[in-house]
């Protein structure tokens, strides 16, 4: 049996304005030392065009490439030491062992692509693709594990359903100050009814306070 | 939420405390360190890494957590501190 050359993913982080003369050639040569060492390019694109987290040589935007590649080591030290050359277009680059997405139906479809690491973040939708595959197996596992699943979810409502009762209380509370609220209010509303003929007083002597206020101000 | 609403609670004093196990394998969720909305379910307003009494996660997922954040952070995907800049 011969060994197979490991899967490698390697993510590079290019400056936003790089010219596309540039980019190329960091793509030809990234393809380059793969094929020439031997290896197999299984996918180079473009990942993302993110904001970065912090600030890189002043740049605050970049461009994500991904390449996975299977080949001898040697390629993945030979595609590092260019990008250690090229570290004004370069800004960062990573190479982590590429672990196919789904573990154990890899062994019976290894000729169904990996999926995006982007379609992870809809679990809703992959569960009962994952359950299905599964199936072809044989076996009931993949029912019981929806089963789980399912009660998963049911807990974290029970939680939200207490959190929103803790919630009540303090609205109850806020009702209840409302409520007290209520009264003085009425009782100022009394005091205005009552103080209706001297209020006008009061506010001929307001309008007096204010022309002494403003005279106050100026001096 | 107020300050009076979490007194009234009685006892969450953190958002991020979190009593129920979490299994992402069982979740149908490969921890990679590209996939920051995932990741960033586990760390802290200040950006920190949450331990695992807090995450819920098993000892395995939580080490895997750990190094895609540290892997996200090196990449520019995630920051290190909320400060720099």
């Amino acid at each position: 049996m011969a060994i197979e050359p490991r899967k490698y993913e390697t993510l590079y982080l290019v400056r936003p304005d790089i010219s596309p003369e540039d980019l190329l050639t960091i793509q030809n040569r990234v393809e380059q030392s793969v094929t020439g060492n031997g290896g197999e390019i299984i996918k180079s694109e473009k990942w993302a065009e993110r904001d970065l987290a912090y600030r890189i040589d002043n740049y605050t935007k970049g461009t994500y490439y991904i390449a996975v590649y299977a080949a001898e080591p040697k390629a993945v030290t030979d595609i590092e030491r260019y990008f250690n050359l090229s570290k004004n277009n370069v800004l960062r680059f990573m190479t982590v062992n590429y672990i196919e997405q789904e573990e154990k139906p890899a062994d019976t479809a290894m000729s169904v692509p990996p999926r995006p690491s982007e379609q992870e973040d809809q679990s809703a939708f992959q569960t009962p693709s994952s359950a299905s595959e599964s199936q072809a197996e044989g076996g009931d596992e993949p029912s019981q594990e929806a089963a789980e699943d399912v009660q998963q979810n049911d807990e974290p409502s029970q939680e939200a359903a207490e959190d929103v009762q803790q919630n009540d209380e303090p609205s109850q509370e806020a009702a209840e100050d409302v409520q007290q609220n209520d009264e003085p209010s009425q009782e100022a509303a009394e005091d205005v009814q009552q103080n209706d003929e001297p209020s006008q007083e009061a506010a001929e002597d307001s309008q007096g306070d204010e022309r002494k206020t403003q005279g106050g101000d100026q001096s | 939420m107020s300050r009076r609403a979490m007194g009234g609670g009685g006892g969450r004093r953190f958002y991020s405390r979190r009593k129920k196990p979490r299994d992402l394998a069982k979740e149908g969720k490969q921890i990679d360190y590209k996939d920051t909305e995932l990741l960033s379910q586990f760390i802290t307003e200040r950006k920190k890494i949450l331990p695992r009494r807090n995450t819920g996660l098993s000892r395995q997922e939580q080490r895997k957590v750990a190094i895609a954040i540290k892997r996200a952070r090196f990449m520019a995907l995630l920051p290190y501190t909320v400060t720099h800049k």
